[in-house]
């Protein structure tokens, strides 16, 4: 080989080495967002979050207002990044320009020009990354102040690399602000309230796999601040999230979490101190988390606040310093670039264009609640319905229920359904608002109607499994087979 | 002068016999004269009690019963398996605890472990630890589900059934079978089974009595020697019948009982006694079981107990009326009865058990308790019918 | 003319060739139509007839021996440990303080299970593999005297009766309990246990002992299985009780607390009669531990978190002072620390509706969990030193044993006995085996169903295109390498398709196990001999009369009278020695109401004795009942014929296979 060669092929690798550097060890990147910049009108939920100027940089040590490298260069705004497991790579959403829709981007965290993931044509925000790269985020943006009462409600989408998106929810609800367990799942926001139209919207904790399936509420579905945001799993299996008791510009939130080992009754501060104005909390190495916490600028002195990152340890009694802090802006969303272990994978059971899925619940009147009026009578029939948009509910129809109270059905697949019990007379013993979908070809199992949470079921032989599915359509039962008694 | 009275010899034995009923006493040596106790060579009942529906028991109708190394006194009846616990109360055990049939046909203890094995129109069950583990023709190998009888012999137990006898060997847990096809039986279908020192011996209905010995393997059949289920004609020279209703062994004797009298076969002497009804002592010809306990044998008839070695006899029974009689045979002497205060629930008995100091009794109509000492107080009072 | 000749000669020589093929094929489709019966067998090869011998097999091979360590004793003095080391035919003693192997024996027959008089002077083996129990002097380590008892033994306990010095020893292949007395060394009793008893513990007063049965049993196939705790006087063998633990299998470990008058069985809690349609929120099994007290209440309590799982709990201790409880979750490398006083306080205040609810709780357990410790790879049995100071823990599959400060709940070191193994594919394939990480939150592995390869006694309803459908038997992996296909509908060809992505999508619900892995696991599996269902002391023995006349009932190929039998329906085609199975499909007239299809593979019969219960469905609670109660005009073999004794005959002989 010619020497000409072997300096071309060193500066060829020398150049491919850098344009895509690992980060330093100890890297943080993060979302600083102009201190005092309002949002755009007919802004959206992002615009609100990430005024036009706010970018996505990388943060290498020591932590300086001068050694801050921005990522997102040529974005108008960008914000909510979101690094791969192998540490490399930089997610977030931007928008190029400011009538364009935000969109996930990525980059490398050495750098190089921020590439287009999505091209949704509502927009796309609040990426996560699950196991072989899959990208999970929510589309559409919805408007400002509509985050909960969407009219066309965010979904959650998948798109593994070189591949188009795949929708993975179906709810009436908006899916927002995911994030990626170890054990596969999904984690994200919706609401989960009752529907009866007299209680406040309530946002709660639910997950999916990564095929959509399996929606489940996961905490905070009883009780608590009404507003949840930007669950994260932490090292010691505990789920932080921000709460607060309304959304829109101006609130002021804190940190929270629930124990995995049991999320309906744990849900407690996250910090010992008080920690009002938390923007963000994200996982470290260890037992610390990365919290960008709003404070007074200039340690107190001034009226100004604006957000820093702080380096909190497990058991902290109090904030302690900022790690980084600049005047200029608020510092939010700060996350360590390191590579982690990937989560688990999930191998789908979904089968594409199957219409319909298939629903067993083991005993309809297996309830945590009394039902409607402390009626104590038994269900004698599931009646199903669809969401099928702008708030319109149609009848499916309705199945008969085994003595056992067990019940099996077939169901439109990927449509928002809701189900009601109702006794032999036709009352409604209890409901279940349009929270529920089948995914294609899925099999879907429930304890009970309004079941306990993370309670398993028992060992009986469910008498609804010797016989066939009913089968309800959008158009109507076609089979609607006996009930069975012992 | 006037003529000093004198005792007639009827007098003196009557007397005697009055005496020797009184309740042989451990402390009370001063009640019978030791040539008056000795003078009886059996075991006599002095009372009875009687126990029924209305004290627990779950049917009227009891087939056997067995008391237990630990004192526990079970019943099998027409509506259940049934135990009287040490407080006195009866405990019933159906189907819905996991026995296989309500109607309990017999009873053995294993006395290895405790166990008790369970026979029923449905199966063998084995109760052990609170629990049922029934065994039946479908799944596992039992000849067939009519278990007349269990018997546990050195680690195996044996089921008489129609079908055969049902070996089930505990430690191995496998099965062998005899049936006409394989063992010297007339007919598969076996009453009962008796272990002996060395030899079993299997009644066959309609096949008189088999000795079977476990390490030859070889089978010997008595049979009744004329043939002839209503004639004798040759007496005391085999069973008295092929018809065998049950056979029991002790003490060197072997006992089979047959709807047409019964039998006694010493096995070091080779000899063989039998009886009839009227012409012997035996109650009745009718023996549904007979139980033996040292050399005597209690036979349970179609109309009472009878109970003997062989020589001297007992026979206990009760009339329409529920009195009781015990009508005793001494060797050589005339039969004296004398009328009970108490007597047995039914003269109909089903089955026996005995030792030393008591004897129960399963009738077609409750449980009788046979008392020979002097009754110790009972937890339950029980009454008569 | 010479093109002519050349014509025809090619002509005649492709014409008799392709007779040659035509009559060739035609010759092996009738060759193989009258060897089994069936018209349209379609492409098999001759292997599957024409099987080749069991010594070839992977199982009949060597293969390397590890350092496994399993039961262990502790000195009263609390300075010396002694490992049970099955595989490699020895016993270990380590000095506790140091940490080292200070000696090591030779005991033949596999030692499992050990125990130490109260002087520490006897050591007592229970060896698996031989069916006996050794006593050794602890001094010189020699063998004092040996005994047989039931099959494959896996624990001894030593207690001290009022009437004398006993050994209680659970023999788990034969479902029987050897009472011993020690001077001489006798069998005075065998009790029927459960099914396989495991574990023994003995009462603080050694007025009882405790015996975990691992496996539960249904009285029918839909009816709600149960293990048992069986409850012995040590002085007779007399069983004082036997507590049911429904829907408990897997019940490795019991252990006293006679401080709270406890006695704890871990368990899984399995749902095996719950459609599989997902995994989380404990759907398949979940562990926990069994609390039975003297009055007879039993109550279950969850071990597992929500998202979490413990999976294969089994070695399980108790300190002294009744205040903690210890659980070894082979699964999960981790050993749960149970603090006794909150758990006590918990199960005070429940109610009633709330202590039957709470093995489902999955929610439960962060109340009275007061650690996990991190272990090495399968830990399996624990000891705990008498001071309750330090505690064992046999990880079984890195050779070593953890030794643990109870104080701190920290290590302090490890007992190394070997090098664990990992050049040998098979033992690699043997953790992928054991191991949980591979299902949805780590909630079972392949051996919470498949203990030591072999089956679990249940029947599961897999997750297929409908829901309620698909009710099957679970099958012993023990002795399968050549037998493929695999799956009672024989769809998959190799363990590596069995084990692959269809199964990481209907029941673990993660991603399918890597190549390497899985190519490790089917290594593993083909390496599983099989069970042993007879006595040690008759292996290699020639066959009752009883067993031999059911071997030539199997063979037969015709009826008594002479008749022959259609070679399709004689026993030998289907079941083909030397696998005892032709490796293809057929019916047997077992079709249920919800089975898509009748037609089933043909499993293979060797250790079919342990395997009950049996069909596609587990609906045949024993051998006997393939014929006597699930058998339809003769399609399951032509046994009309038969009279209850030739059945009890085949049955004898088909537990020798």
């Amino acid at each position: 080989m010619s020497s000409h060669t072997c300096i071309l092929l060193g500066a060829a690798a020398l150049l491919l080495a850098g344009c895509h550097p690992d980060a330093p060890e100890g890297s943080l990147v993060l979302t600083q967002t102009p201190v005092g910049i309002p949002p755009p009108p007919s802004a959206t939920v992002l615009d609100v979050r990430y005024p036009p100027g706010s970018r996505v940089v990388l943060l290498v040590p020591p932590f300086r207002a001068d050694t801050v490298r921005e990522l997102s260069h040529g974005l108008v705004a960008a914000g909510d990044p979101c690094v791969s497991w192998d540490g490399r790579w930089v997610y977030f959403a931007g928008k190029g320009t400011d009538e364009a829709a935000w969109q996930i981007y990525r980059v490398n965290v050495g750098g190089g020009q921020p590439e287009l993931v999505t091209r949704m044509p509502g927009g796309a925000m609040d990426p996560s990354i699950a196991a072989h790269g899959e990208l999970v985020f929510s589309s559409p943006v919805p408007k400002a102040g509509r985050l909960s009462t969407p009219s066309e409600p965010a979904a959650l989408y998948g798109q593994m690399p070189g591949h188009e998106p795949s929708r993975l929810t179906f709810g009436t609800e908006s899916a927002v602000d995911s994030t990626v367990l170890r054990d596969g799942r999904v984690l994200f926001v919706t609401s989960g309230a009752r529907g009866d139209g007299r209680s406040p919207r309530h946002l709660s904790l639910f997950t999916i796999n990564n095929d959509g399936t399996e929606v489940t509420a996961y905490a905070c579905v009883d009780g608590g601040e009404d507003i949840v945001r930007r669950p994260r799993e932490l090292g010691d299996g505990r789920i932080a999230f921000l709460a607060s008791r309304s959304e829109g510009p101006g609130t002021v939130g804190w940190a929270e979490f629930v124990r995995s080992s049991a999320p309906f009754a744990t849900r407690s501060s996250l910090f010992a101190f008080h920690g009002a104005g938390c923007r963000s909390v994200e996982p470290m190495s260890g037992e610390d988390v990365l919290a960008c916490i709003e404070t007074s600028a200039g340690g107190g002195r001034s009226m100004m606040r604006n957000a820093k990152v702080f380096r909190v340890g497990a058991d902290a009694a109090a904030i302690g310093a900022p790690i980084f802090d600049d005047p200029q802006w608020n510092s939010i969303e700060a996350t360590p670039v390191a590579a982690r272990a990937e989560p688990n994978g999930h191998t789908s059971a979904v089968m594409p264009g199957a219409p319909y899925g298939t629903l067993l619940c083991l005993n309809v009147n297996d309830g945590s609640e009394p039902a409607a009026d402390g009626n104590p009578a038994p269900a004698a029939e599931l009646r199903v319905f669809a969401s099928v948009g702008s708030g319109v509910r149609r009848t499916l129809g309705t199945v008969p229920v085994d003595s056992d109270g067990s019940v099996i059905v077939q169901l439109p697949a990927d449509v928002p359904l809701g189900l009601d019990t109702l006794d032999a007379q036709g009352h409604v013993l209890r409901h279940q608002p349009a929270l529920l979908w089948l995914r294609p070809g899925e099999n879907r199992a429930c304890i009970g109607c309004h079941e306990q949470r993370n309670h398993a079921p028992r060992n009986i032989r469910p008498l609804a499994t010797m016989h066939g599915p009913a089968h309800l359509t959008l158009n109507g039962p076609t089979t609607v087979p006996h009930a069975t008694t012992p | 002068m006037k003529p000093q009275p004198t005792l007639s010899v009827r007098a003196i034995a009557r007397t005697i016999l009055v005496l020797s009923l009184l309740p042989a006493a451990g402390a009370s040596a001063q009640t019978a004269p030791h040539e008056e106790k000795a003078a009886f060579p059996l075991p006599l009942v002095t009372r009875f009690e009687n126990f029924g529906e209305k004290d627990g028991i779950p049917s009227h109708k009891i087939h056997f019963v067995l008391k237990t190394r630990d004192g526990k006194v079970w019943l099998g009846t027409n509506n259940g398996l049934c135990v009287r616990q040490p407080d006195g109360k009866f405990r019933r055990f159906g189907p819905e605890d996991g026995l296989s049939h309500q109607v309990v046909l017999g009873m053995a203890e294993d006395p290895a472990t405790g166990d008790l094995w369970v026979a029923t129109m449905q199966g063998l069950n084995r109760f052990s630890g609170g629990k049922f583990t029934n065994f039946t023709q479908t799944n596992s190998g039992l000849p067939n589900n009519v278990v007349f009888a269990v018997t546990v012999i050195d680690g195996a137990v044996w089921a008489a059934t129609p079908a055969g006898a049902g070996i089930y060997r505990i430690k191995t847990k496998t099965w062998t079978m005899y049936d006409q096809t394989n063992a010297d039986f007339e007919e598969p279908w076996i009453y009962a089974v008796a272990p002996a020192e060395k030899v079993i011996y299997i009644g066959v209905w309609a096949g008189g009595v088999v000795e079977f010995d476990p390490k030859t393997g070889l089978f010997k059949a008595f049979r009744d020697p004329d043939s002839d289920t209503q004639l004798q004609v040759a007496c005391n020279s085999g069973p008295i019948s092929d018809i065998t209703s049950w056979v029991a062994y002790d003490a060197g004797i072997v006992w089979q009982s047959t709807y047409f009298g019964l039998a006694r076969y010493d096995t070091k002497e080779a000899t063989w006694q039998t009886w009839v009804q009227d012409k012997t002592p035996l109650v009745s010809k009718f023996v549904n079981t007979v139980y033996a306990h040292g050399r005597v044998a209690w036979v349970a008839t179609d109309r009472g107990v009878s109970e003997t070695d062989g020589t001297n006899w007992v026979n206990y029974t009760v009339d329409e009326k529920g009195q009781g009689f015990a009508k005793t045979y001494l060797n050589g002497k005339a039969p004296e009865t004398r009328t009970m205060t108490t007597a047995l629930s039914n003269g109909f008995v089903m089955a026996i058990w005995a030792d030393d100091h008591e004897a129960w009794f399963a009738t077609s109509n409750g449980l009788s308790h046979g008392i020979f000492a002097e009754p110790t107080p009972s937890p339950t009072v029980a009454s008569n019918p | 003319m010479k093109l002519e000749r050349i014509i025809l000669v090619a002509s005649s020589l492709a014409l008799a060739g392709a007779g040659a093929t035509v009559g060739g094929f035609s010759g092996l489709r009738y060759h193989e139509r009258l060897r089994s019966g069936l018209p349209n067998l379609g492409m098999v090869s001759c292997v599957h007839c024409h099987q080749r011998g069991l010594d070839t097999l992977p199982w009949a091979k060597p293969r390397p021996h590890h350092d496994a360590p399993d039961g262990m004793a502790v000195s009263p003095d609390g300075k010396t440990l002694f490992i049970a080391l099955n595989d490699r035919d020895e016993v270990a003693e380590a000095d506790v303080a140091s940490l080292s192997v200070t000696r090591r024996v030779k005991v033949p027959g596999g030692p499992f299970g050990l125990a130490l008089d109260a002087t520490g002077r006897r050591l007592f083996v229970a060896c698996r593999n031989q069916d006996r129990v050794a006593v050794i002097d602890t001094r010189d380590l020699k063998e004092l005297a040996a005994i047989s008892v039931g099959i494959r033994p896996t624990d001894v306990a030593y207690c001290l009766t009022p009437a004398g010095e006993r050994l209680i020893v659970p023999n788990s292949g034969s479902n029987d309990i050897s009472v011993l007395s020690v001077s001489p060394l006798l069998e005075l009793t065998r009790s029927a246990g459960g099914r396989e008893p495991y574990a023994v513990a003995v009462s603080a007063d050694g007025g009882r002992v405790y015996i975990a049965n691992r496996m539960a049993i249904h009285d029918q196939v839909l009816s709600q299985p149960a293990s048992e705790l069986t409850v012995l006087d040590p002085s007779n063998g007399h069983v004082l009780n036997r507590v049911e633990l429904h829907s408990a299998h897997l019940a490795e470990g019991v252990a006293e607390v006679p401080a709270r008058g406890w006695v704890l069985n871990s368990m899984v809690r399995v749902r095996n009669l719950v459609p599989i349609t997902q995994v989380k929120d404990g759907w398949v099994m979940s562990t926990g531990v069994a609390i039975s007290k003297r009055d007879g209440e039993v109550t279950q309590v969850p071990l597992d978190e929500a998202n979490a799982y413990f999976s294969d709990p089994s070695g399980i201790v108790a300190s002294p002072d009744g205040k903690r409880a210890y659980v070894a979750s082979g699964g999960a490398d981790v050993v749960t620390v149970l603090d006794l006083d909150r758990l006590g306080a918990w199960l005070a205040h429940a109610g009633e509706a709330e202590r039957s609810d709470a093995i489902e709780n999955m929610a439960l357990s962060y109340q009275y969990v007061s650690a996990r410790i991190p272990t090495g790879c399968n830990p399996q049995h624990l000891a705990l030193s008498p001071d309750g100071s330090r505690l064992f823990v046999a990880e079984r599959l890195d050779d070593r044993v953890l030794v643990v400060d109870t104080a701190s709940l920290k290590p302090v070191g490890r007992i190394v006995l070997g090098d664990g193994g990992l050049a040998d594919p098979i033992r690699l394939g043997e953790r992928v085996f054991t191991r949980a990480r591979y299902t949805f939150q780590g909630q079972f592995s392949c051996r919470s169903c498949h203990p030591d390869g072999h089956v679990d006694g249940l029947s599961y309803d897999f997750d297929g295109a409908g829901v309620g459908d698909n009710l099957l038997a679970n099958r012993s992996l023990c002795g399968v390498a050549g037998t493929e296909p695999f799956k009672w509908n024989g769809k998959n060809p190799t363990l590596q398709y069995q084990d692959g992505p269809r199964f990481a999508r209907v029941l673990m619900r993660t991603d399918e196990i890597p190549q390497p892995q899985l190519d490790e696991l089917a290594t593993f599996i083909k390496h599983l001999p099989p069970t042993r269902t007879i006595p040690w002391s008759r292996v290699g023995q020639p066959l009752t009369p009883a067993e031999e006349r059911g071997r030539k009932l199997f063979f037969a190929t015709q009826r008594t009278d002479g008749t022959p039998i259609p070679v399709g329906r004689q026993c030998q085609t289907c079941h083909r020695p030397p696998l005892f199975t032709d490796r293809l499909l057929t019916s047997v007239g077992t079709q249920g109401a919800q089975d898509t299809s009748g037609v089933f593979d043909t499993p293979h019969l060797i250790g079919v004795g342990a395997m009950a219960p049996y069909l596609h469905d587990g609906r045949a609670k024993t051998l006997e009942e393939i014929w006597t109660v699930y058998q339809k005009d003769d399609l399951h073999g032509v046994s009309s014929y038969w009279s209850k004794q030739q059945l009890n005959d085949l049955v004898e002989y088909l537990k020798t296979i």
